[in-house]
């Protein structure tokens, strides 16, 4: 187990997937010494992996010369994630729920619901570029 | 990821083994437009091996679901983990998959 808690890192991956593959594999690392729930660990890398996916498919739109700015917090009890990118940002009430029938089929706005069900905590900045999601620990 | 598909009878089967997510979502699309549902008109996702699936997964099931249905085959989902069961509950996939549990 972790001893020297809270782990607080700021960094800036390229908006890649491969960048975003090592950065996330690297977290549920850490993340791994720190809690040994298992359900947790799935939960976090899902939402984290939705939240990079928007960074850079929505936000940076594909262009690889763009960053994503990340700055987390694993703590014992919690762990803490904001995500930005250099995008226009979006207004997340527009995102239809895809668990009501009619919008079952539609391709976007999973991700969404995910991160909200999965995070005990989700909040969108007002420009809607920066995502922070809080895990309190099982 | 890992992908293999068998064929027997009318069923393709296929076995994808690890993280199916955005970043190699395609691939699993490229494996099952390879199918071919006139020939294989059942088709078994065996999820037995995955141990994690993201939105972007979860879309190309959509769209391929959709093509099996149009030429009247049959999509089934088998053994995915309780965690994948969970995320199919929660955006009601089950309700137009037929999913089999664990046995």
């Amino acid at each position: 187990m972790v001893k020297n808690l809270p782990i607080i890192v700021y960094t800036c991956i390229k908006s890649t997937y491969r960048s975003a593959t090592l950065f996330l594999n690297n977290l549920v690392k850490r993340l791994s010494e720190v809690t040994t729930n298992q359900s947790d660990l799935v939960h976090i890398r899902l939402c984290i992996t939705e939240a990079l996916a928007n960074a850079i498919i929505w936000g940076n739109k594909n262009n690889t010369s763009k960053r994503i700015i990340i700055q987390y917090t694993i703590d014992d009890r919690f762990f803490s994630i904001s995500i930005e990118d250099e995008g226009q940002g979006f207004i997340t009430k527009r995102i239809d729920c895809p668990g009501n029938n009619s919008n079952l089929l539609k391709d976007s706005g999973r991700g969404l619901l995910f991160m909200k069900t999965f995070m005990d905590e989700v909040v969108f900045n007002q420009k809607g570029n920066r995502v922070t999601m809080t895990k309190y620990f099982s | 990821m890992d992908i293999k598909t068998d064929y027997s009878d009318k069923t393709a089967t296929v076995l994808i083994t690890g993280k199916l997510d955005v970043t190699n979502s395609h691939k699993f699309k490229d494996s099952l437009s390879k199918i071919d549902i006139s020939c294989y008109p059942e088709v078994v996702l065996d999820f037995t091996e995955l141990d994690m699936i993201d939105s972007s997964g979860i879309g190309k099931i959509l769209v391929f679901l959709k093509k099996v249905k149009e030429l009247n085959g049959n999509l089934v989902i088998k053994n995915p983990n309780q965690y994948i069961r969970e995320v199919f509950e929660l955006i009601q996939l089950d309700k137009i998959i037929d999913i089999i549990p664990s046995s």
